[in-house]
């Protein structure tokens, strides 16, 4: 399979439905300051929560046995600092005004614009 | 040009290259402990990677000034300082890879096939073997009028405490407006700090 498709089956294996969560519930369950948007403090701390919960035995590195079912796995695996690379980027694609804060129609527009 | 002369310039040329870089500094907050690290912040600083599952939430459990970096409550970070943003790794098929596994966190999707509940302790997971999972508790404490007061929870050394959710418009900030006492293990709240804790 060429490259390109690879990456788009991960990513279309890896999204849920965009109807999951509400865009503020989602940022309720990120939220800390309670300002109702998600700046990078919280998306990062969310992320490193996230890496940590996948990486089982805890080496710092998500093995590819690690990798959630029905995602693409990195033989080599991933290590954190490349998932909060890939969380940055991220979160500055969905900060459509680039502010530094996601809100919830930022949220609402980024699932539009990139429905996957 | 002398053989010396050439090796002169590519010298200075490496040096001129090595300040336009940024320099990367690991600071670490051991036991929950403060930790000091000496650095020049002139030119600015960045968290480029959070080490620790414990949060890293700047002027709360991390920040700096003009000659150091500072970490408190678990917080193990490298920082970057000076002017240039170093290389991301974003556009390589690693990096593509790992935009779809974080896809769903960032738009706010988080993960398919999780509900609700699991939701919750996604967001605070215990340390992988370092604490039952059993051990997680949250609770809400509030400063009333601007006053101190302990919160009637006493924490062990081995234990983390971490603002959950902010509830009042006043700033909950480590340290200042809420704390452990390092003797007793009780948490507290002051001026006017309002907020739901989680203990992991």
């Amino acid at each position: 399979m060429p490259l390109a498709s690879l990456i788009l089956a991960a990513a279309l294996a890896a999204t849920p439905a965009p109807s999951e969560l509400s865009p503020e519930d989602a940022i309720a369950a990120i939220d800390r300051d309670g300002d109702a948007m998600i700046d990078w403090e919280e998306a990062r701390n969310y992320a490193i929560r996230r890496f940590h919960a996948l990486d089982v035995n805890g080496n710092g590195v998500l093995d590819a046995a690690e990798f959630p079912a029905g995602t693409d796995r990195l033989e080599g695996g991933l290590d954190g600092q490349a998932y909060q690379d890939a969380a940055l980027a991220r979160f500055e694609a969905v900060d459509g005004d680039r502010d530094g804060r996601i809100s919830a129609a930022e949220i609402r527009a980024f699932r539009s614009r990139d429905p996957r | 040009m002398t053989l010396t002369s050439r090796f002169c310039a590519a010298l200075a040329l490496l040096l001129l290259c090595s300040t336009a870089l940024a320099d990367r500094i690991r600071c670490e907050s051991r036991d929950g402990n403060y930790q000091s690290c000496p650095a020049y912040t002139g030119d600015g600083v960045r968290l480029v990677n959070q080490l620790s599952r414990e949060g890293c939430w700047q002027n709360d459990t991390w920040g700096y000034d003009r000659n150091r970096i500072w970490v408190t409550n678990g917080c193990r970070a490298e920082f970057e300082i000076g002017r240039v943003p170093g290389e991301r790794r974003g556009d390589s098929k690693e990096g593509e890879i790992a935009a779809a596994l974080v896809i769903g966190a960032i738009a706010g999707a988080i993960i398919a096939s999780h509900d609700r509940d699991d939701r919750r302790d996604d967001y605070y997971y215990p340390p992988s073997g370092s604490y039952p999972s059993s051990g997680r508790r949250g609770f809400r404490c509030e400063s009333r009028d601007g006053r101190f007061r302990y919160c009637g929870v006493r924490v062990s050394r081995r234990e983390h405490v971490e603002v959950r959710r902010q509830l009042s418009d006043a700033r909950c900030h480590f340290g200042r407006s809420w704390g452990i006492d390092r003797g007793s293990g009780q948490v507290w709240v002051n001026h006017g700090c309002r907020a739901e804790f989680v203990i992991y």
